[in-house]
């Protein structure tokens, strides 16, 4: 079976910056990865090269067996690889339910069918009660969830999860695992970048761990975490802080 | 449909009212009023949903008055095809613009527009043999000729620009509710999260732009009737765009009377103006300025927010809901 | 006159006019670049400061060369001044409210500007009487205008010293920074909202200057800053928003191209030459012909 997402040796620089050095992996279909690194391995900067945000210098990156680079974020989204933020992107003009019936809306549901079903997706993560709430006034945890919730109206394939658990609240924490990993079931595979190691060991099979802009190792999470080479990398590297993953935060 | 019930009645009132007040001059101003209004609107379309300010509107304006009074008056074409004419060029122009500039993001966009619009202008007073230049184009007629969109009383021209300031807003809400308007909500607050959902960014605010272009054309054609004379310097003037961008923002592009409060705030102050100080001493022209500052210093969301925030200042207020408010 | 005469003259005369709209670009740009706001109030500054310096002027007797440029200097202090306050009283305070409410500030700052200068002023035309309009020096059978070529001299001379400016003193590596990311430059220990106020204060003191050079030459009047700050919007979208430098190559250039056009098709095209060109760029080259990707200043 071809893997899901293939990268083959995708470099990416700013100026002098070498943000992406070269990297190589490949996601199979099912199941949930995780992706961790210190700050400025170019996690960030990997996601907008995979969602078409940044074009890459070189390299290739194919999505279900076919090479996406000439498609935009839009057209990607469409065929099934969505992404979420590490800030909130409240939909600030319209209610909470309209923000995240948008993904349904560009699967091409009609306006009743999108509400319906993102009504079903907010009941999901216990959120229909805010459903007619502009966005303005809630909290950046249920923000993070609606971003969650738009995205995954468009029945995606991948899901690049961007530091989607950092600064939830324990219960809502404990939710969103359930539905990542209840949706993992149904097919749909997660990329999880994450600060939080218990959020890693608990959803993923499978971890891959970069640094400055290159895949250091991937495996089992128990063994990787416990690799030399990870250590060194956190311990090592954390000086280089800032410089590749700057332009997502901007 | 509450709210289209509400503007059609509005507009009855309106209408009536117009019907009976006696003083024409009035009625030309309320009619002045109206189609500034009808502008502001139409470039909320794209100004105030997205957030794209268009500083060249007024080409939109003078395009399609002059295809229309030109195939009119040199090849008899009427006055309905050539409007039709006239807006289907307002909206190529509209989409050649935003093809190159909305991909862009940052001011581009409003110095393109305002460099297309300066073009425009330039190329109006430049071909003067098809166009008569700077001396314009006068329309005269004596009797009423309805296909001709000639019009002896003034409150002809009145029920047309209310009746067409009905319609845009009517239209300006449903697209608001549409699936065109979550996308344009979408971009306005993020265009980054908007095509992670899966919105063609670019795509649809070319679209918002050349129906805001065709609105504006619309309103453009029977303006100039009104006026019964195409003056170049106003039509297509740098002055004419930045008065529909302004009036769209004082009044607030939230809501959907916003334009509407903005151009009888600008009517206000410049017939106030010119009765205090006389028409040439620039005093309407500094009020209207410095009030676009205070505005925007006091409230940026426009003069509707403030009005609502003094609202729910009030302590024992009776519970109304402003119907008109959006979202 | 023989074909190289006229295209030589034309290239001359266009540089010269276009000495004042690299001084106006120049300031935009900067101000672009580090605080990612288009001042469309810039050509009122430019207005205020051709009337600081008409008034300057008719404190002594301008009949003199020094009598009329002596003004430069003055107004460009007094105009930095009014630009810092500009910052203080009103860009500071509209940051928070985002892209579209500054453009509009800046927007109805522009007109109530020239309606407060009808106010203030009157509506007509001034001129300084002064021994430099008309002036011409001859080289050849090329002719240079005097006051045209002195605007142009010093525009030469204030890139030059921006230049400096922005590579070697505390300051332009603080603007730098900050162009580059307010928030890595915060993390530095640079104070931001300072450098706004200098770069305002710069961008409206060269203008202030722009404004003393050309009123030998150019009549005062409200509306007199639109004459060059529509050009320098251009110049600065055509050379790349923020590169300080590149604003003062569009500025000559559209200057050499309106000079060109009136020349050789009609000077009423030479505005729309200008355009064609800008939407050109915009179309080809939209991060514009001097800028090297994402790199500003």
């Amino acid at each position: 079976m071809t893997a899901l997402l293939a990268l083959g040796g995708v470099a990416k620089s700013f100026g002098a910056v070498q943000s992406l050095v070269d990297v190589t992996f490949a996601i199979e279909d099912h199941g949930i990865v995780g992706l961790i690194g210190p700050n400025g391995a170019g996690k960030s900067t990997l996601i907008n090269v995979l969602t078409g945000v940044y074009a890459p210098n070189s390299g290739t990156v194919y999505f279900a067996g076919r090479d996406i680079a000439a498609l935009s974020t839009a057209d990607r989204a469409r065929i099934g690889l969505v992404r979420t933020f590490q800030r909130p992107h409240p939909i600030l003009d319209l209610t909470c339910i309209e923000g995240v019936m948008v993904g349904g809306l560009c699967r091409g549901l009609s306006q009743a069918e999108a509400r319906s079903e993102a009504h079903e997706k907010l009941e999901l993560l216990g959120l229909a009660n805010v459903a007619d709430y502009s966005p303005r006034k809630l909290p950046t945890g249920h923000l993070k969830l609606l971003d969650f919730l738009r995205v995954l109206m468009l029945r995606p394939r991948l899901v690049l999860l961007d530091e989607l658990m950092a600064g939830l609240s324990h219960n809502e924490l404990e939710v969103v695992q359930g539905v990542i990993e209840q949706l993992a079931q149904t097919g749909i595979t997660f990329l999880v970048v994450e600060h939080l190691m218990g959020v890693i060991r608990r959803l993923s099979r499978h971890l891959v761990v970069m640094d400055a802009g290159q895949i250091v190792t991937e495996g089992e999470p128990t063994t990787v975490i416990h690799d030399p080479r990870v250590v060194a990398a956190y311990l090592g590297d954390d000086v280089e802080s800032g410089s590749g993953d700057g332009a997502s935060h901007a | 449909m509450k709210r289209t019930l509400v503007i059609l009645v509005v507009w009855a009132l309106f209408a009536s009212a117009g019907i009976l007040l006696r003083n024409n001059y009035l009625v030309s101003v309320a009619t002045s009023a109206a189609f500034l209004a009808v502008w502001g609107q139409s470039w909320n379309v794209l100004g105030g949903l997205s957030g794209n300010i268009s500083l060249g509107h007024s080409m939109f304006v003078a395009i399609p008055a002059y295809v229309t009074i030109l195939l009119f008056q040199r090849a008899d074409v009427s006055p309905l095809l050539g409007a039709l004419l006239g807006i289907a060029a307002a909206v190529a122009l509209a989409a050649v613009i935003g093809a190159a500039t909305l991909r862009l993001t940052g001011p581009y966009f409003s110095l393109a527009t305002l460099a297309a619009g300066a073009v425009v202008l330039s190329l109006i007073l430049h071909y003067d043999e098809l166009t008569s230049g700077p001396s314009g184009i006068p329309i005269s007629f004596a009797h009423d000729a309805p296909e001709k969109l000639e019009f002896t009383n003034v409150r002809a021209y009145y029920l047309i620009a209310i009746t067409l300031l009905a319609a845009v807003t009517i239209f300006l809400d449903m697209i608001k509710r549409s699936r065109l308007g979550y996308y344009i909500a979408a971009i306005k607050s993020s265009e980054a999260a908007a095509a992670a959902a899966g919105v063609r960014v670019a795509w649809v605010k070319v679209l918002a732009f050349c129906l805001s272009a065709a609105l504006t054309a619309l309103g453009g054609v029977f303006y100039v009737f009104f006026i019964g004379f195409a003056d170049p310097n106003f039509l297509a003037g740098l002055a004419l765009s930045v008065k529909i961008a302004l009036i769209a923002v004082v009044g607030g592009t939230g809501f959907l009377i916003g334009p509407i409060i903005g151009a009888v705030f600008y009517e206000s102050i410049d017939a106030v103006a010119n009765a205090y100080f006389g028409a040439a001493g620039g005093w309407d022209v500094m009020i209207l300025g410095l009030s676009v500052v205070a505005i925007v210093m006091t409230d940026p969301r426009g003069l509707c927010f403030m009005a609502e925030r003094l609202w729910q200042a009030i302590p024992f207020r009776p519970k109304v809901s402003i119907s008109a408010r959006g979202v | 006159m023989n074909a190289i005469n006229v295209l030589a003259q034309a290239v001359v005369n266009g540089l010269l006019i276009g000495g004042v709209y690299a001084l106006v670009a120049v300031g935009l740009n900067l101000m672009f670049g580090v605080m990612k706001l288009v001042n469309f109030a810039h050509g009122e500054f430019l207005m205020m400061g051709m009337y600081v310096a008409v008034a300057l002027a008719g404190l002594a007797l301008p009949a003199t060369f020094l009598g009329i440029y002596w003004v430069a200097v003055p107004a460009m202090l007094i105009m930095a001044v009014v630009g810092a306050v500009f910052y203080l009283l009103l860009l500071d305070r509209a940051a928070k409210f985002g892209e579209s409410p500054q453009i509009l500030l800046t927007i109805g700052l522009s007109i109530g500007g020239q309606g407060l200068a009808q106010v203030l002023r009157g509506s007509d035309f001034k001129l300084v009487p002064n021994p430099i309009n008309g002036a011409a020096l001859h080289l050849g059978s090329i002719y240079f205008q005097v006051g045209p070529a002195i605007s142009f001299t010093v525009a030469i001379a204030v890139t030059i010293v921006m230049a400096w400016i922005l590579r070697s003193t505390r300051f332009g590596k603080s603007a730098r920074a900050v162009a580059e990311s307010v928030e890595t430059a915060e993390m530095l220990g640079i104070d931001a909202r300072r450098v706004y106020m200098i770069t305002t204060a710069i961008a409206i003191g060269l203008v202030g200057l722009a404004g003393a050079l050309v009123i030998p030459y150019h009549f005062t009047f409200p509306n007199v800053g639109q004459n060059f700050v529509v050009v320098a919007f251009l110049a600065i979208v055509i050379a790349g928003l923020g590169s300080v430098i590149g604003a003062v190559f569009g500025g000559l250039l559209l200057g050499v191209m309106q000079s060109l056009t009136a020349a050789y098709l009609d000077i009423d095209l030479s505005t729309a030459a200008i355009y064609v060109l800008f939407l050109a760029v915009l179309l080809l080259r939209p991060q514009g012909l001097f800028s090297r990707g994402q790199r500003t200043l």
